[in-house]
């Protein structure tokens, strides 16, 4: 089956999104990494999703990012793809990332939009915890 | 679709056997089956002799004459006009009917639909087992209920209800008794003489036959019959209009005629290729078999394990075809009813996995399942936050 895009799905799942589910990059291995820790536990497990986050703080950057994760495929591949992008950003930066655009590029349903309001909340967590 | 599946997806539809759709095709492809068989010529009648040839193949695995056996477009449709016909049918003796919470949807959704008209249901809840007991059941019967409905093999758990028992105190309280036999006709022995059943819907595509045929026997007796959903036709006997498809219930009548002589050597073959199963994955931390591990059809493992989300493990299981606890995955995160009602949490539906096996199911295949499984688990387990 092919989504919108042209391509390959299963189970609803986009080429993307099976890449990147099980990819696991930036899965926390519990290595230590310099610079200024914040921990962020975001999501509720009844709800199907839970997120636990490492950021690593380097003056104004975030050095390093290490996520734990339960929860649909999407949501896995989602937490994937958003450390990459804000790896190495700027703490000031992050608000620009494009979460609605990975939305698409996943090609996650408008029912499991609560994801993307989650990594909202990581987003708006991080700033604060770092002002 | 990703190279070589494996299909352990066999109670949601069984692969068609080659000689049944070679009969099938024979049926399509020849010029003696071209006739309707309600015209009254020739061709019309040989095409009702091979339709009168299945009907007696079907009644003759589940132990009953031909004569009360009638054709349906499948399970759902036999439910319905089982369920429903019988209701209307004796709803002037009284409008109170009996199910179970872990019925297939093709049943809860017809007791939905009753309860509209008016009807009242009383859904009973299994234990944590998904067996029904005996006395709850006696319990919930009153003066005025007229139809019990509780299926024999349950699709997602494979819990095998004991129909023989139910069927007694229905039959001494006067009482109809339907069973959905869409997961046991053709897989385990029934014998309608001997039973005391009144209803019971089976299903060609999940015995070996063809999608889209089944059908519904109704007992012969006094008191015992549904008002039909169809009309505009005396095919069946009046009770399913309708042009009857020759070539699938050929195949169907096959199917049932293959499932008589090989019952006792499949039966054999899911014991083992359940226990194999089974023995590969039982040592993953926390995983448990959802339904009664006293009572069940082998072809059927439906296992859930903490700390695991269903989606997930079933996309990393690939290509091994499986199914979660539920049908229904079209919407975020809805966990199976069957598994609630046997107690289990959302969490733990959630994680449900169910593995069918069919005659076809090589040992092979299920050691690469038990591989890929144990794999995904251990992985989607090292990357679950702490605490999980």
């Amino acid at each position: 089956m092919n989504d919108k895009t042209g391509t390959s799905q299963i189970h609803g799942y986009n080429e993307l999104t099976q890449k990147l589910f099980t990819r696991a990059e930036y899965c926390d291995s519990k290595d230590y990494f310099e610079g200024e820790l914040i921990e962020l536990r975001m999501g509720d497990i009844g709800l199907g999703h839970l997120l636990q986050l490492k950021c690593f703080i380097k003056g104004q950057t975030i050095s390093t990012i290490r996520y734990r994760v339960f929860g649909c495929p999407h949501f896995m591949a989602l937490v994937e793809y958003f450390c990459e992008e804000i790896e190495g950003s700027l703490i000031n930066d992050i608000a620009k990332t494009d979460l609605h655009e990975m939305q698409i590029k996943l090609a996650i349903p408008t029912e499991k939009t609560a994801l993307i309001l989650l990594l909202e909340d990581v987003i708006d967590e991080i700033r604060l915890q770092c002002v | 679709m990703t190279t070589n599946p494996i299909y352990l997806d066999a109670a949601a539809s069984m692969p068609i056997n080659p000689r049944v759709s070679e009969a099938m095709i024979e049926c399509l492809s020849s010029d003696e089956f071209i006739g309707n068989p309600s015209s009254a010529n020739f061709l019309g009648q040989k095409a009702m002799q091979a339709i009168d040839l299945a009907r007696q193949q079907l009644a003759d695995l589940v132990g009953t004459k031909a004569s009360n056996i009638i054709w349906t477009s499948g399970a759902t449709e036999s439910n319905n006009l089982a369920i429903i016909g019988a209701a209307r049918f004796r709803s002037n003796r009284g409008r109170h009917l009996i199910t179970m919470k872990t019925e297939h949807k093709a049943v809860s959704g017809a007791f939905d639909y009753l309860e509209k008209e008016g009807f009242e249901v009383t859904r009973l809840i299994p234990d944590e087992t998904g067996l029904l007991h005996i006395d709850d059941l006696t319990a919930a019967i009153k003066s005025e209920t007229q139809l019990v409905s509780i299926m024999h093999v349950n699709n997602e758990t494979g819990v095998v209800q004991n129909i023989n028992e139910i069927g007694k105190l229905c039959r001494e309280l006067d009482v109809l008794f339907h069973t959905d036999a869409a997961q046991s006709v053709g897989k385990l022995p029934l014998n309608l003489e001997r039973l005391p059943v009144d209803l019971l819907s089976v299903s060609a595509h999940k015995m070996y036959g063809p999608q889209g045929i089944g059908a519904l026997y109704i007992r012969k007796a006094a008191g015992c019959g549904v008002i039909p959903l169809f009309h505009g036709g005396e095919q069946e006997k009046w009770m399913r209009p309708g042009t009857l498809p020759v070539h699938q219930i050929v195949g169907f009548g096959l199917a049932a005629e293959i499932a008589t002589s090989s019952m006792k050597s499949d039966i054999k073959l899911m014991h083992k290729l359940y226990q194999r199963m089974w023995n590969g994955i039982k040592n993953n931390s926390g995983i448990v078999v959802n339904g009664s591990t006293e009572s069940y059809f082998p072809g059927i493992l439906n296992v859930s394990l903490p700390g695991i989300d269903g989606d997930s493990l079933m996309l990393m299981l690939e290509p091994i075809c499986v199914a979660r606890g539920s049908a229904c995955n079209s919407k975020f995160h809805e966990a199976s009813h069957v598994l609630k009602s046997l107690g289990l949490s959302d969490h733990l539906a959630q994680s449900a996995i169910r593995f069918s096996f069919n005659r076809n199911t090589q040992f092979n295949e299920i050691d690469f399942a038990i591989k890929k499984y144990n794999k995904a688990v251990k992985f989607l387990r090292k990357i679950l936050p702490d605490g999980l």
